[in-house]
């Protein structure tokens, strides 16, 4: 080649314009000032933009994209605030109850109640109560007693014994006890030893017998572990002190289920236990305790109910005279037609300070003591409800009420305004209840559209337009990225398989058919369950949701893929990109991608409507994303029952939309997309 | 196909080489079989012999034409000489340099050398590439003139080739079949090329275009000193403008000469069938046209000895037995028929037809 085309073809150039000269520039038809040039994404952008459908798609987009991601920030709401009310609502009040445990006063600090003894009281009492017996004495293991004493209806008295086995009457009488360790043998206190007998007994232990007789006289062993203890028939009364007549003991068998026994100023105390008769001579007894099922309800609320009052209290109702606590007399009342008692303080000219009674009338949520007019009133009520034997009885009572601020009011002195409400009292075996109308702070779930929330209120209480946006800050996110991903795998697993071909492409394409085969609903069914057994975080579990979404996703984006380079690997374009000596990189990206790129963005952009419409379908199956994040699925998901649709549209009927809407200007943008890259199509 | 045969094919290659010494590009005993069908381990059934022994060579500065009927191999002898598929065997020397003992690198860098215009402009042009890109690219990326100097080369080889300069932007479906030509032609001009591949750079497009590109290219030759290998099917071009031709049929060239020697006195049977097809813009002549009977056979299954026996009308005993010799019946006209056998060489030949019975 002698010359180089530019040279030739820059000398030819010179030549035309030296001849031209001359010559006036003239605008020819085709010149290029005639003929508007625009750049190719311009007349991407144009063909776009002239599309009315990918606008109307486009401003939708926009709209969604502004509420999801920037509205939040000027909305007061969060998506997981919870809102709450104030409203009237039928509640329990009150509850009373009869006390039917005793309380154990102490009188004797030092003195000390043995477990036994303790737990045993009430029931002893109330066994008392049902015998009409006015004693009772208790024994503890160590074989201490003590002996309750009725005061009053509902006071009794402890006192602790001194006492000792005075006599004993039984069936068998306790002989001895052998031991084999040391071989002692010791004869009950007593007993007189018969001559012969410890031979004997060494005699039928060695035999193992259960009886022997030593000189007419019958004797049991029983064998506790080591030691053996030996029995013989009884003979009557055994004393071990002083010996009494025939009549003290008659007068003992008398008493078949124990009692006290008075003879001139002896006190004896006697227990029976099966066959055992024990008489126990009682040498001195003190009072160490008081029990009582007596509750006080004070007038006055800075009058405190101390332990020493109430012990005080009691012992003066019990021996029915004034009391003094510290410095101040007492005295009780008890007003003859009610029994109703009343605690007076008689330094304060006999103004009422307690009223006494057995029930307890308490607040439900403990949170303040009651006025003791009410509970006089619900004594009453109780009262007339026993007398007349009616399950239910209502009064009406002034009862503070909260505002919708959650406070109490007060007038102008700073008294608590009330209001008159009904109060009806159940009958529940017993204990009764009280209801009363009262204003309380509750969720506020469901709440109709309003100022305050322009879409209502979840089955949560919270926003619904709040969620909304995050919801769809969700959506969109997961739609993007699971797209991006999936495309991105797509573009090079199809990419490698077009390009190279052969055994690459085999082994791609049969990876992609499995992954076509791969039901994904119960695979992401699992994956739900597993997340859920995980306990994995919302945001965790969110991204891991985008991350399965995307891989099993991919197998169309390659396939589509690999099938335009396929088709356009044979195209005559491509065999001229390698005759001029391209190279590879560029004929790829230059001449490849380019004409893939159409029916690519056709596809993600399709496929970001259906990423949104698997993930609200996950969601509201309560595969996908987690309470307390909002997502669109989820929030249907909270009206899902047939009565809930219906009855709160103003939830699920926006969040509808907005999917729909959503996934329709997908389409759009899309198709506009599309229509716009494809420089063949004239509109 | 006997041992012998090959010998006679190879032994006639050299000599065409070596009678042509300046020749710019030499093609000796070019083979391109494409397999057919594989066997379960990936084993070719067989072979469809699309050019089966090809050899010629073009002086520089000149055209030489290659005709033959449709799936004769002349496309594919064109594609094989850019190395845009590869060879089975043979050689094919560019300025005496061997296109397929180069690497990847090489023949890449040795592609701007080499063009190819192809025959259907609308495939051969990326839809979304813009004119000024599509000549352009290659330019750039081989540097065939300073960074600089880029718009206004590429402005003038549009020029050259009848492009206006606003087309640069346009893209190829804004153009019609004809400026697509020119622009297919353009991108192959503008890497300053010495031989250009031509395949079937007209049949695509109606007449008065045909000579409006025809003449572009004869036009460039002369300015350019190009060398053309012209491949078509349609013979009254490549009477314009070639100065050889060769004639293919099944694979093989049956008769090579210069254009006009070729013209006035066809030898091979079959180039006489074929010439005999040419139209005579004129009513009073009588055409004398030479039907063959029959049709093309397969490339995968050829006929014996001379692969057009089958369809000739002088066929002889012979011929369906041992192939022909390629060789020069007169100077400069090459020929692959018994016909024109010196007795000599009949007796040979029946010799190695006997033995092979």
């Amino acid at each position: 080649m002698a010359k180089n085309f530019n040279e030739v073809l820059k000398e030819r150039e010179i030549k035309e314009k030296e001849l031209n000269k001359a010559e006036e520039k003239e605008m020819s038809l085709d010149s290029t000032e005639r003929v508007k040039v625009l750049s190719p994404g311009q007349l991407v952008f144009k063909r776009f933009v002239t599309n009315k459908l990918s606008i109307v798609g486009t401003v939708i987009l926009v709209f969604m994209f502004l509420f999801s991601f920037v509205m939040p920030l000027f909305y007061p709401y969060s998506q997981t605030q919870i809102f709450y009310k104030y409203d009237n609502s039928v509640i329990d009040y009150a509850q009373v109850k009869e006390r039917t445990d005793y309380t154990l006063f102490m009188l004797d600090e030092n003195a000390d109640v043995h477990y036994t003894v303790k737990n045993k009281l009430t029931a002893s009492i109330n066994t008392m109560k049902s015998t009409g017996e006015k004693t009772m004495t208790l024994r503890d293991n160590d074989g201490v007693s003590y002996r309750l004493e009725e005061d009053e209806d509902f006071i009794y008295s402890l006192y602790k014994e001194e006492s000792e086995l005075f006599a004993s009457a039984s069936g068998e009488v306790k002989y001895a006890t052998y031991s084999i360790v040391g071989d002692k043998l010791e004869i009950s206190a007593g007993m007189e030893e018969v001559s012969g007998f410890s031979e004997a007994l060494k005699k039928a232990i060695a035999d193992k017998a259960k009886d022997f007789t030593v000189s007419g006289v019958e004797f049991k062993v029983e064998q506790v572990k080591k030691t053996y203890n030996v029995y013989k028939e009884s003979e009557g009364f055994q004393y071990f002190s002083k010996k009494m007549d025939a009549a003290f003991e008659e007068s003992v068998l008398a008493l078949d289920k124990g009692g006290r026994l008075e003879i001139g100023n002896d006190i004896y105390s006697v227990s029976v236990n099966g066959d055992a008769v024990e008489v126990y001579k009682v040498s001195g007894s003190s009072k160490i305790a008081i029990l009582s099922t007596y509750v006080f309800d004070t007038f006055d609320a800075s009058f405190k109910i101390t332990k020493d009052f109430e012990k005080a209290a009691l012992q003066g109702i019990a021996e029915g005279k004034e009391f003094a606590v510290g410095d101040v007399k007492y005295t009780i009342k008890v007003d003859g037609e009610t029994g109703e008692k009343l605690v007076l303080d008689i330094n304060n000219a006999d103004a009422p300070c307690a009223a006494i009674s057995t029930s307890v009338i308490r607040r439900y949520n403990g949170e303040d003591t009651l006025e003791i007019a009410f509970k006089e009133e619900t004594r009453k009520v109780i009262a007339e409800m026993a007398e007349s034997g009616k399950k239910t009885a209502t009064f009406t009572w002034p009862i503070a009420q909260v505002d919708s601020n959650g406070e109490y009011s007060y007038d102008e002195s700073g008294n608590l305004i009330k209001e008159d409400r009904e109060i009806t009292i159940t009958d529940k075996n017993g204990s009764y209840v009280l209801n009363a109308q009262q204003v309380v702070y509750l969720i506020d779930t469901f709440a109709a559209p309003s100022s305050e929330h322009w879409i209502g209120t979840d089955s949560d209480g919270m926003d619904v337009l709040s969620r909304m946006m995050y919801g769809g800050r969700v959506s969109l996110m997961v739609a993007f990225v699971v797209v991006i991903l999936e495309t991105i795998l797509g573009i090079i697993m199809g990419g490698v398989a077009g390009f190279f071909g052969g055994w690459v492409d085999n082994i791609i394409m049969r990876m992609v058919d499995i992954f076509y085969c791969i039901p994904s609903m119960p695979i992401l069914i699992i994956m739900g369950a597993m997340f859920d057994a995980l306990k994995m975080k919302p945001y965790i579990r969110l991204t891991w949701m985008m991350a399965i979404l995307g891989i099993l996703g991919w197998a169309g984006v390659a396939r589509l893929v690999r099938g335009q380079i396929l088709s356009l690997r044979e195209q005559e374009f491509m065999v001229a990109a390698e005759a001029i000596g391209l190279k590879s990189k560029r004929r790829i990206f230059k001449h490849l991608i380019p004409n893939v790129m159409p029916q690519l963005i056709v596809t993600a952009t399709s496929g970001l409507g259906s990423v949104i419409i698997t993930e609200s379908t996950l969601s509201f199956l309560g595969l996908g994303v987690k309470h307390p994040l909002a997502s669109w699925g989820t929030m249907i998901n909270s009206v899902s029952t047939a009565e809930a649709m219906k009855a709160y549209t103003y939830i699920w009927v926006p969040v509808g939309l907005l999917i729909c809407l959503t996934v329709i200007a997908f389409n759009f943008v899309g198709d506009g997309l599309r229509d716009a890259f494809d420089p063949k199509m004239k509109r | 196909m006997s041992e012998e045969k090959l010998n006679i094919q190879n032994e006639t290659a050299q000599e065409v080489a070596s009678a042509e010494d300046d020749a710019l590009l030499v093609v000796k005993d070019l083979k391109k079989y494409f397999p057919t069908g594989k066997t379960f381990f990936g084993k070719p059934t067989g072979y469809v012999k699309a050019v089966d022994g090809v050899s010629f060579s073009i002086k520089k500065g000149t055209t030489m034409g290659l005709v033959g009927e449709s799936g004769c191999g002349k496309s594919t002898t064109g594609r094989t000489i850019l190395r845009l598929q590869d060879k089975t065997s043979g050689e094919v020397l560019v300025n005496g340099v061997d296109i397929f003992s180069l690497t990847k690198e090489e023949l890449r860098q040795a592609r701007p050398k080499i063009q190819i215009i192809f025959q259907d402009p609308f495939s051969s042009l990326s839809p979304r590439l813009p004119i000024g890109e599509i000549i352009g690219e290659a330019v750039r990326e081989h540097g065939i003139v300073p960074a600089e100097e880029f718009d206004d080369y590429i402005t003038r080889i549009m020029k050259a080739c009848g492009l206006q300069e606003y087309h640069k932007d346009r893209y190829p479906h804004e153009f019609s079949g004809g400026q697509r030509q020119r622009i297919c032609i353009a991108r192959a001009l503008a890497l300053n090329p010495e031989f250009i591949v031509c395949d079937e750079p007209v049949s695509a497009l109606d007449v008065s275009i045909q000579a409006q590109i025809i003449n572009l290219l004869k036009d460039l030759q002369k300015e350019f000193e190009l060398t053309y290998l012209f491949i078509s099917h349609d013979l009254s071009v490549v009477e314009h403008i070639s100065d050889t031709v060769g004639v293919m049929y099944l694979g093989n060239m049956v008769e090579y000469s210069d254009t006009e020697k070729l013209f006035d006195k066809p030898l091979h049977p079959y180039t006489k069938a074929l010439f005999s097809a040419i139209p005579i813009p004129d009513p009073e002549v009588k055409m004398e046209r030479i039907i063959l009977e029959g049709s093309i056979p397969s490339p995968a299954n050829p006929p014996s000895g001379c692969k057009f026996h089958t369809r000739c009308k002088d066929c002889m005993g012979l011929c369906s037995k041992v192939a022909p010799e390629y060789r020069e019946v007169e100077p400069g006209h090459f020929v692959a028929c018994h016909l024109y056998n010196t007795p000599e060489m009949n007796a040979a030949f029946e010799k190695q037809a006997d033995n092979n019975d």
